[in-house]
């Protein structure tokens, strides 16, 4: 080993100053590769979740829903939580980095985080409206998203102070709803419980819709869950209805945490 | 002029620091070299004339300094300081690395599952999909001990390669997008398992499905299981896979009957 060393130091000395400059930068770039591998080769959020679509076989799809924009209320719960921003200005935080894309007749639906595990699943779009939990399909409708209120009020006994409100909802994301729709209702019968929500429009036609509290189940303690979803347009016009089983007919789910 | 300044005026054009220490060291030896090879030529000569006369012999400082400015150039210095320090810095952070995260099962460079690999072939068909290149690399008939557990089995193995390193094909992607077709035709989808096992005599097997069984840098391989009832040498196995990104089918013959103890 000693002998083994002594003459690769001897053959390092030999050689040019630019040629031992190349070799420590052929050196670093390997032992950078390791670094990167001990960490599960961690690429920036969008890369990341091209490079899922592509490990799962899937083509590429136009990005229309990501959570990852600068918080303006600064009222986040988790440092892992990301805002995104309805068009009518609410800031909704979600638990998680999802991303969202879509193609001719299915979308893909990815969530990032690490400690949530990573998935990515594909969505069959029929031309209608279509939902999709931002949830793992093996786990449960918990809570993953919030929005806050906040403002002046007064306590009990009567004195001013400042409130901060946590609505807390389990959310959806909603494609293909018609253009004139206004107003979401959707409702989720989650092991017996009944909870309803509304939803907020977003860019590229997206909606994001949210059913408020209840009590989660893990998903092996209820077998479906049926929705009924409505949209409503101007002067409060039921525009689509439609009921199902959420996951029903979805592709299967990777998920790769 | 002294032998410190004239070393001084010599060295002066070199810019990047180290290297003025070291070419100072070395003309010093050569000047010392010098005056002790007068000294031994001239017993006679004093100490303080043989250095002069060493000094004078060693040429103009100036000069020097022009050509020794040429040579040594300091970004090329500076840059080999650097990338010593950097691969200092990155081998820290590798120790640092290792001692506070645990690599994912299959994110190493390279590894296996446990599950074993029986007979090689080396030219078996190659089709793309997406980014990835898959290959049949191994096929062979399982020949298991009559256990009353454990049935015979065809097992051929798939490997997805792609130059991307980072993005070696899932996992979930193989078994969820393949299917393999047995010499009789019958499909065997490879999202799901048929497991033989008896846990009181340790006896395990997956009798129908697929299994990751070993990774590479650029590649990993998926052994895939299905009935061997029927099987005569030369059989051939179909394996397709389906996924959004398209279709491939590949097949190979499974020739070699191996007997598992």
């Amino acid at each position: 080993m000693k002998k083994w060393w002594k003459k690769l130091e001897r053959a390092f000395e030999r050689i040019s100053r630019g040629k031992k400059l190349a070799c420590n930068v052929a050196l670093c770039a390997f032992l950078l590769v390791l670094i990167w591998s001990r960490f599960g080769y961690p690429l920036p959020a969008e890369l990341e979740f091209r490079r899922l679509e592509r490990t799962h076989l899937m083509p590429r799809s136009e990005i229309v829903f990501s959570n990852g924009a600068r918080s303006e209320d600064g009222l986040r719960v988790s440092r892992s939580d990301r805002s995104v921003f309805a068009l009518d200005g609410t800031e909704l935080h979600l638990r998680g980095r999802w991303f969202a894309g879509a193609g001719k007749e299915w979308a893909v639906l990815a969530c990032l985080d690490r400690s949530y595990n990573s998935f990515i699943r594909e969505i069959p779009l029929d031309g209608g409206p279509t939902l999709a939990p931002l949830a793992r399909p093996d786990w449960y409708l918990d809570l993953n998203g919030y929005w806050v209120t906040q403002g002046w009020g007064e306590t009990p006994e009567g004195h001013p102070a400042y409130e901060y409100e946590y609505h807390n909802f389990s959310a959806f994301l909603l494609f293909g709803a018609p253009e004139e729709t206004v107003r979401a209702e959707l409702t989720v019968r989650d092991g017996g419980a009944e909870r309803t929500g509304g939803g907020w429009a977003l860019e590229n036609g997206l909606w994001l819709l949210g059913v408020e509290d209840g009590e989660a189940r893990a998903r092996d303690q209820v077998s479906e869950i049926p929705y009924t979803l409505r949209l409503y347009g101007a002067s409060d016009t039921l525009l689509s209805e439609r009921s199902g089983t959420l996951w029903e007919g979805d592709a299967p789910s990777f998920v790769v945490g | 002029m002294d032998r410190t300044s004239w070393l001084d005026t010599a060295v002066s054009g070199i810019r990047f620091g180290p290297d003025r220490k070291a070419v100072r060291a070395e003309l010093e030896g050569h000047i010392e070299d010098k005056t002790a090879d007068l000294q031994r030529i001239f017993p006679g000569i004093p100490e303080e004339e043989a250095r002069e006369r060493a000094l004078s012999g060693m040429g103009d400082p100036e000069e020097l300094k022009i050509s020794l400015a040429k040579v040594h150039r300091p970004w090329l210095g500076w840059l080999w300081t650097a990338s010593r320090w950097a691969l200092w810095v990155t081998l820290l952070a590798l120790n640092l690395a290792a001692l506070g995260t645990r690599t994912e099962y299959g994110n190493s460079l390279r590894g296996r599952s446990g599950t074993e690999v029986y007979h090689r072939i080396r030219d078996g068909e190659k089709a793309q999909l997406g980014q990835y290149t898959f290959r049949i690399t191994a096929a062979a008939y399982l020949d298991v001990p009559e256990d009353g557990v454990r049935e015979d089995t065809l097992q051929l193995v798939l490997r997805a390669s792609s130059p991307r390193f980072w993005e070696r094909l899932s996992w979930e992607a193989f078994y969820s997008s393949l299917t393999a077709v047995g010499p009789d035709g019958t499909r065997y989808p490879m999202d799901r398992q048929d497991i033989r096992m008896d846990e009181s005599r340790g006896v395990y097997q997956v009798y129908t499905g697929s299994a990751g069984c070993r990774w590479g840098i650029f590649w990993r391989e998926a052994a895939v299981y299905i009935p061997a009832e029927g099987w005569r040498p030369g059989d051939h196995v179909t394996l397709e896979l389906e996924s959004p990104a398209g279709r491939i089918s590949l097949s190979a013959p499974v020739e070699e009957r191996v007997e598992i103890p």
